[in-house]
């Protein structure tokens, strides 16, 4: 069992940016993986509405790049691409799963985002869902608890931009134990270490040791996914303990960054949305995704997964052939 | 009298495709043999390893990892080869080994996946072999189901695969060194 | 000792005065160690015992009357444990019977037939048998109970009303509906020799179910299934003869509250630390 839950759905959707995608899934079976999920970005331009006065302050270039740009039409083109890729991958030990990435500068921009991407009466809902910030308002968006802090429950994963400094911003102990006693846990993406332009491999070194010594040496804290928008950034299980271990973590800590962090990460993204607060599932099991379970004789409709029975049928036909007999 | 003890380390080549519309045949497209033994050689892989070791640790840690390196196995043909270092520093060699991206400034990039470590050369042996037939059933469970659909390969590559499967299916045989005792 | 008194006295007091003795006295009183009031002791718990003269209907009337959760907790735990010993005592005594008559190799309707014919003390001590339980409390009760709260028609076909039924709502009254006479079953567990069992619920504690679980050899018996780290499967039949059945999962360690104070309960969600059996011990060593 093997977990990358960070694979970049390309911002431009054409035949050649989906077939690198796809080529990093094949690389990945060859490493053996299991789980994968690809992510999909939220930039703020993508989903902030603004009113009619900041409307005034804003040049005329902006307001029409915002009115051209449409979410909804942009999350069905992901989700219908993510089906395709799902049905090429059946037959393979790959399970795929969703998930976004919400970039957040300033919480007063979000309005309901959060409430479109997590509403139980929407069609297609996120496996995963996590929050990138970019200055220390946003991480601020996860502490507070009046108002939007109440949908920050439904947030599983914090990650950080390890291509640049932390401009900015301090990590804290405080802050930072707050969001994962609730069980938010936090990334750390590797594949920018193999990136030597622009020296992001000595910032992937610098971000990563700061984001480590503030979250407890990330014991039960820490994650580590790819990243790889490339299909050449991406290593096996042992190499990337050897990488962990240049950062001067000890074998203890990475072997649970790798193995039980991510699946308890995907458990609590997989029950939020097959459950009622986790009290009642539905469904056989909670990792199978709908074709799997199709694949083994039980029939899903509308969320509700039904099995048919095939004992009952020999009692109904018993009583005719009694009657017979008499 | 004490022994030394060694580290083996099992690895192995992979050629990441980066422009490839026919996925059926994406397994043997990762271990495309083509490359010639000019490029990629044991002499190649050791000199890039102490070049990365070199890069990210410094002199100091090279020069501790340096005592017993040595390549005993490679065969350009699997593209799996067996290494041979010190046991104290292994993990060193093996930083050195996953952080290489190109050897011998060639243009197409690479991935060595480090698959096993291990105290003992046999050791290696056996799991190389259960690999092996593993590999063996995958591509060829992949090109019978081509076959079914009417899919041909062409000649060329269908030579070049079957050379490929008669290497793959030999055992790897590396006999080690005589015990030292200092 | 005395030599390092004397030490003392000698080198180090004699620089302050001249006469050493007089520097002791001084010290002295402020050494004296005064006794402290005595710790109160420690209360111990009262053992309840169930007594037929103290009580009515086997409850303690005046511990009822402090209305306190906490006690009330315990004496349903005395009830329900006394109650499980004297019918599991019982059984055997019944199956002992059974074995000296040669009854024991009957069909299972027809071993109940005899003890209620020959033997009726023995058979009013005796839970009732698995089968009348299933077609009366769960299919002629519960079952009717729960499709009327989704408000599900099993006469209609099952794929038009499921779509207009929404899940989430209905996981929601699911989470707050009564479990008595539901018929359950453990699938996930960490202690391994839950696993498999199955039976009708009687009672819905707080932190147990209370099972009784068929048994095809000899008489059906009452198990005790703790809520805490187990996943219980619900088959809900849904169609004519039970062809096609809805199947849910209870995660026992987020329902630790009786069904009467589930009602006005907000759940919220917690870290997962503590679900990791969920996922399939396999997925982890591998």
């Amino acid at each position: 069992m093997q977990c990358d839950l960070n694979i970049p759905f390309p911002k431009d959707v054409n035949k050649e940016s989906l077939n690198k995608l796809e080529l990093i899934l094949h690389t990945l079976i060859e490493l053996n993986y299991t789980h994968v999920a690809i992510n999909k970005q939220l930039s703020p331009k993508m989903y902030y509405i603004p009113s009619k006065k900041q409307k005034q302050q804003m040049s005329q270039k902006e307001i029409q790049d915002l009115e051209e740009f449409d979410l909804k039409s942009d999350l069905e083109t992901y989700f219908k691409q993510f089906e395709l890729l799902e049905e090429k991958f059946k037959h393979k030990q790959l399970k795929l799963f969703t998930r976004v990435t919400v970039e957040i500068d300033d919480p007063n921009q979000l309005g309901s985002i959060f409430i479109n991407l997590n509403s139980p009466s929407a069609k297609n809902r996120f496996d995963l869902v996590a929050i990138l910030p970019l200055s220390e308002k946003g991480l601020s968006f996860l502490t507070n608890n009046n108002g939007s802090g109440s949908n920050s429950t439904n947030v599983d994963i914090v990650t950080f931009d390890y291509n640049n400094y932390f401009n900015g911003f301090h990590l804290k102990h405080k802050t930072m134990n707050g969001i994962t006693r609730r069980g938010i846990k936090v990334e750390i993406l590797y594949s920018s270490i193999f990136n030597t332009m622009n020296q992001s491999n000595l910032k992937f070194i610098n971000n990563s040791k700061q984001v480590i010594r503030c979250c407890r040496k990330g014991i039960k804290t820490c994650i580590i996914s790819s990243g790889a928008s490339q299909n050449v950034h991406v290593r096996g299980k042992i190499a990337i303990e050897s990488i962990l271990d240049f950062l001067g973590l000890k074998a203890d800590v990475y072997s649970r960054m790798l193995k039980e962090n991510p699946i308890s990460s995907l458990l609590n993204g997989r029950l939020r949305v097959k459950s009622y607060q986790q009290t009642i599932a539905t469904g056989f099991d909670v990792m199978m995704k709908d074709s799997e379970l199709e694949q083994k004789g039980y029939e899903v409709v509308n969320g509700f997964v039904v099995a048919t029975n095939n004992i009952n049928k020999d009692t109904e036909q018993e009583p005719p052939n009694k009657k017979l007999k008499k | 009298m004490v022994r030394i003890k060694n580290r083996y380390i099992l690895f192995e080549l992979l050629y990441p495709p980066t422009e490839c519309y026919n996925t059926e045949n994406i397994i043997f497209e990762h271990r495309n043999p083509s490359k010639p033994k000019s490029v990629i050689n044991p002499k190649t892989i050791l000199y890039e390893v102490r070049k990365q070791i070199k890069y990210y640790l410094g002199d100091q840690s090279l020069g501790k990892a340096n005592i017993t390196l040595q390549v005993k196995y490679f065969n350009n043909v699997t593209s799996v080869g067996i290494l041979k270092c010190s046991a104290e520093y292994y993990k060193t060699v093996v930083l050195g080994l996953s952080m290489i991206q190109t050897i011998n400034n060639d243009k197409q990039k690479v991935i060595i996946n480090v698959v096993k470590l291990s105290g003992t050369i046999n050791k290696l042996q056996d799991h190389s072999i259960k690999r092996n037939k593993e590999l063996i059933k995958r591509i060829k469970f992949q090109t019978r189901k081509n076959n079914n659909l009417g899919y041909h390969y062409e000649t060329k590559t269908s030579s070049e695969l079957n050379k490929f499967l008669t290497e793959e299916s030999k055992e790897v045989e590396v006999i080690d060194d005589p015990i030292e005792i200092e | 000792m005395n030599e390092t008194t004397n030490f003392i006295r000698e080198n180090l007091l004699s620089k302050s005065k001249s006469n050493p003795s007089e520097l002791e006295e001084r010290v002295n009183p402020y050494l004296v160690v005064a006794p402290i009031a005595k710790k109160s002791a420690k209360i111990k718990p009262k053992k309840y015992v169930l007594d037929s003269k103290s009580s009515k209907n086997g409850v303690l009337k005046h511990l009822l009357a402090q209305n306190n959760y906490r006690m009330t907790n315990k004496l349903t735990k005395l009830y329900l444990s006394s109650f499980i010993k004297t019918s599991n005592h019982s059984i055997r005594e019944a199956q002992d019977v059974l074995t000296k008559n040669d009854k024991i190799k009957l069909e299972k309707h027809k071993r109940y037939e005899y003890l209620k014919k020959e033997k009726e003390e023995i058979f009013k001590k005796i839970p009732v048998s698995y089968e009348t339980l299933y077609q009366k409390m769960f299919k002629e009760m519960w079952i009717p109970y729960i499709l009327d709260a989704l408000k599900i028609d099993s006469s209609q076909d099952y794929k038009e009303t499921l779509i207009k039924l929404n899940m989430n709502v209905c996981l929601n009254k699911l989470s707050i509906c009564d479990f008595n006479g539901c018929r359950i079953k453990v699938i996930k567990s960490e202690n391994l020799g839950y696993l498999g069992k199955e039976g009708i619920v009687l009672w819905d504690s707080q932190k147990t179910f209370i099972v009784i679980e068929n048994n095809s050899v000899g008489l059906d018996s009452i198990k005790i299934l703790n809520k805490s780290k187990t996943i219980f499967e619900v088959r809900l039949p849904i169609s004519k003869n039970a062809k096609h059945e809805l199947i849910f999962h209870i995660i026992g360690d987020r329902l630790m509250y009786r069904s009467s104070d589930r009602v006005g309960k907000k759940f919220k969600n917690k870290n997962v630390k503590d679900l990791m059996y969920y996922i399939n011990a396999n997925y982890l060593f591998n």
